[in-house]
C-alpha cells in the first residue's frame, strides 16, 4: 500500500497535515493532522509498503513494544484508508 | 492574448478558443505588467472532461485556465474557494457547502430581503491577504448562474452550509475550523500547498466561521444576516 497521487504532507502551527491537492479535494473531506510518528510512517508509505515492513521500520527508529508498534501501525492505516488516501496493491488487504 | 484585472492581480490569458475571452471580458484592461502568465495545452483542456456531461473545448478550456490561476494563487498569498460570497456595507460573507445544498437559494434569501446585497461571487471566489485581512474577489468563474461583481471586500464571516428541516447556526470551534474549511478550498498540486495550508490557519484566526443548517425560508437568511452581521 502507498499513499494516493495527488495527497500531501504539509507542516504547519508545528503539525504536520495531509491535504488533497487538485482535483482530489473534492473528493475528500477535512483534514488529517499527524504526529511525528505518522509524519515517518507517511514518508515510508510514498512506495508501496507492507503494513509488517510498516512496522519494523517504525521499531528502527524508536523504542516500543513490538506488539504496541503494530497497534499503532494498524491504527494509522485504518485512517488513512477511512479517508481514502491509501492505494492498495492489487489483492492487498489491510 | 488579453490582459484581466483579477482579484487586484494583472493576468495574462492567452487563450485557443473564444469562450473565456467572451467570459472575462468585463475584467479586461488595457495594459499592465502581468502577475501570472496562463496558457493551457490541449491535454490540459481534455483533462477537464467529465466522463459523462459533454462540454465544448472552449468551456473545458476555461476550466483549465481557472485552474492554473488556482495554482499559482499561493504565490500572490491567495486561494480559490468553493463558495459563494455576498457583501453587503463592505463586508463580505462567504457560504461554502457542495453544489447542490443550497448557496444559490440562500444569496437569493438576502437579495430580496436586503437588496443593497450583491453577489460577489456565486461558485469560486478568489481569496486573497492583503495588508494583514483576508478579501474575497469577484471573479468570471461564477458557476451556472454566472453571478458576480468585479469587485473585492474584506470577508467578514463565513458559514458552513448544510441543509436542514429547521435553521439553526453555532459558531465552528476554531480548532475545528481548518478541517471544516478544508474541502472548500483548492489546494494545489505543487509545493505551494503548504502556503495554501497557512493561508488557511490565518483565516481561521481572523475571520468568525459558523456552521449553518438551514431551510429554504427567509428565515433562514434573517439567521446568517443577524449572527454574521451582529457579531461579538
Amino acid at each position: 500500500m502507498k499513499v494516493k497521487q495527488g495527497f500531501v504532507l504539509c507542516e504547519t502551527d508545528g503539525k504536520f497535515v495531509a491535504v488533497a491537492t487538485g482535483k482530489l479535494a473534492g473528493q475528500f473531506h477535512g483534514l488529517i493532522t499527524m504526529n511525528k510518528s505518522g509524519k515517518f510512517l507517511w514518508e515510508q508509505l510514498s512506495e508501496h509498503i507492507s503494513a509488517q515492513e510498516l512496522t519494523e521500520r517504525l521499531l528502527g527508529i524508536c523504542h516500543a513494544d513490538p506488539q504496541a508498534a503494530e497497534r499503532s501501525v494498524h491504527v494509522f492505516l485504518q485512517k488513512m484508508q477511512d479517508a481514502g488516501i491509501l492505494e492498495l496493491a492489487e489483492g492487498e488487504a489491510l | 492574448m488579453a490582459l484581466y484585472r483579477i482579484a487586484d492581480l494583472i493576468i495574462e490569458i492567452t487563450p485557443k478558443y473564444d469562450y473565456t475571452p467572451r467570459m472575462c471580458a468585463p475584467y479586461e484592461i488595457e495594459s499592465g505588467t502581468p502577475d501570472m502568465r496562463i496558457c493551457v495545452r490541449e491535454d490540459e483542456i481534455s483533462a477537464e472532461q467529465a466522463p459523462d456531461v459533454p462540454h465544448s473545448r472552449g468551456y473545458l478550456e476555461s476550466l483549465a485556465i481557472y485552474r492554473k490561476i488556482a495554482e499559482q494563487m499561493a504565490a500572490h498569498q491567495g486561494f480559490l474557494a468553493h463558495g459563494a460570497v455576498i457583501a453587503l456595507d463592505g463586508c463580505a460573507y462567504m457560504f461554502c457547502a457542495p453544489s447542490g445544498t443550497g448557496k444559490t437559494t440562500h444569496l437569493r434569501l438576502w437579495q430580496a430581503l436586503y437588496p443593497d446585497t450583491v453577489v460577489i461571487n456565486g461558485d469560486k471566489p478568489l481569496i486573497r491577504q492583503k495588508d494583514g485581512r483576508m478579501y474575497a474577489y469577484g471573479t468570471p468563474w461564477a458557476g451556472k448562474e454566472g453571478l458576480q461583481t468585479n469587485a473585492g471586500a474584506v470577508l467578514c464571516g463565513i458559514c458552513v452550509l448544510s441543509r436542514a428541516q429547521h435553521n439553526s447556526i453555532t459558531p465552528i470551534a476554531r480548532d475545528q475550523v481548518m478541517a471544516a474549511l478544508a474541502q472548500h478550498v483548492y489546494f494545489p498540486t505543487d509545493q505551494s500547498a503548504a502556503q495554501t495550508l497557512s493561508l488557511l490557519a490565518e483565516l481561521s484566526r481572523s475571520v468568525p466561521v459558523y456552521s449553518l443548517c438551514c431551510n429554504t425560508d427567509a428565515d433562514a437568511a434573517r439567521l446568517s444576516y443577524q449572527t454574521l452581521r451582529h457579531k461579538e
